[in-house]
């Protein structure tokens, strides 16, 4: 059997790794074959046994770089995120397993996002594994596989798709970098105190206690 | 469409290269997509405008690594052993456009070979434009972007198939090894020669010549 790819978007396999941002190759799904894969492989890889989280851009399926100090972040910035929106009657959260179809053929996983109630069809929940749809904010917070040409070519996704403000946060060197176009950046430090501006009103974060939070134990 | 690779031993990318040899991402062809490449793939290539030689290993087209220094000493190797192959009437020596189907249905195109009568059915020319013949010597002609895992495999392929001399040729340290198995050999300098034994009996080539055709000038 010979498959063809249905855009033929590279001559070789070196074009397809700088578009999706030169990620290591132990993260680029073989089967289905890169180049062909749909939203369907993506919830089908889901239910696996050897269930992995991927995102699919141009038809590739690409492992999501995690582990646990991130995950724990996440968790930290749903319990304080989430009872902001609720009780301010904003929108909704979403988490590690939240996928968006934000552009066609391109389904991404932020790490946490929040979407407006607004932005929402008919003010509610969405019932489909992937909506089609883009968060109003969306948070990454950096792994060891990340690389920094894949964080740019997921934030130009995301602004393209309709994302307003995005954080990507380096546990790392403990900075957290707020984005409100792909190019317009500030660099938060322990220092500093990160808002929800237009997208939250009102919320807001102290960087040094959300880092904190890498430090407690038993 | 979801194209499912026929031999879906790879989980992910990393895998593949891996079992190709690691070769640049610049030489794996992306259409057909790797893993589903077939023969008739490898010789519509040959045939087209941007003609690309390709050698096709586990369902990947991978493109040969080539170059000018490189061609020059193939073509005065291919010279030397074909006149003396002819003057015994031994059989076929081929250049770098012979594409041969290996015991492993693989197809490797090496820089020279020779195939003894004896191995090629019916004593006649093979009318195949990939005959699946069993050289006995084969040479390669290192070039900059072939890796030792790449090589390596070639020489799995070669001597699973009948081959008993693999000459790896290397321009830039003007030495050659000469292979009697997978990885069993013996490294020849500018100040040895090439022995034919046991495949060509009588034919020698000192490498002081062969190597001394990149030094010539007008």
């Amino acid at each position: 059997m010979t498959a063809k790819p249905p855009i033929m978007l590279w001559r070789n396999l070196a074009e397809m790794w700088e578009s999706i941002g030169r990620v290591p190759l132990e993260r680029i799904v073989m089967n289905p074959l890169p180049g062909t894969a749909t939203e369907a492989d993506l919830i089908t890889q889901e239910g696996k046994a050897d269930k992995r989280l991927c995102e699919l851009i141009d038809g590739i399926l690409v492992e999501k770089a995690m582990g646990f100090p991130e995950s724990n972040l996440a968790i930290y910035l749903v319990e304080i995120l989430g009872p902001f929106v609720r009780s301010h009657r904003l929108g909704i959260l979403g988490g590690e397993g939240g996928m968006y179809r934000i552009l066609p053929n391109n389904v991404r996983i932020p790490d946490v996002s929040f979407i407006s109630w607004d932005r929402l069809p008919g003010r509610r929940k969405p019932k489909q594994p992937v909506p089609g749809l883009a968060p109003n904010l969306a948070i990454e917070i950096l792994s060891e596989g990340n690389t920094a040409a894949e964080m740019e070519r997921k934030r130009q996704d995301y602004f393209q798709a309709g994302v307003e403000l995005y954080w990507e946060v380096d546990p790392e060197d403990r900075i957290v970098d707020v984005y409100t176009s792909p190019t317009q950046v500030t660099r938060l430090t322990v220092a500093d105190t990160l808002d929800g501006g237009a997208v939250v009103p009102g919320f807001t974060l102290a960087v040094q206690d959300w880092f904190d939070d890498l430090d407690q134990h038993g | 469409m979801t194209a499912k690779p026929p031999n879906n031993y790879w989980r992910n990318l990393a895998e593949m290269w891996e079992s190709i040899g690691r070769v640049p991402l610049e030489r794996i062809v992306m259409n057909p997509l790797p893993g589903t490449a077939t023969e008739a793939d490898v010789i519509a290539l040959e045939g087209k405008a941007d003609k690309r030689l390709c050698e096709l290993i586990d369902g990947v087209l991978v493109e040969k690594a080539m170059g000018y220094r490189e061609s020059l000493l193939a073509e005065y190797l291919s010279r030397k052993l074909g006149i003396f192959v002819d003057d015994h009437n031994l059989g076929l020596v081929a250049t770098a456009d012979g594409m041969i189907r290996m015991a492993s249905r693989n197809i490797r195109i090496p820089d020279v070979s020779f195939v003894p009568w004896d191995n090629i059915p019916g004593g006649r020319v093979p009318d195949e434009p990939v005959p699946g013949i069993a050289p006995t010597l084969a040479v390669e002609v290192l070039s900059v972007s072939n890796t030792n895992a790449e090589m390596l495999g070639k020489r799995q392929d070669y001597f699973g198939s009948g081959c008993r001399i693999v000459w790896q040729i290397d321009p830039r340290s003007r030495t050659v090894e000469v292979f009697d198995s997978v990885d069993t050999l013996t490294t020849l300098t500018e100040a040895d020669t090439l022995d034919g034994t046991p495949v060509l009996p009588g034919f020698t080539l000192p490498l002081r010549e062969l190597f001394g055709r990149l030094d010539r000038h007008a």
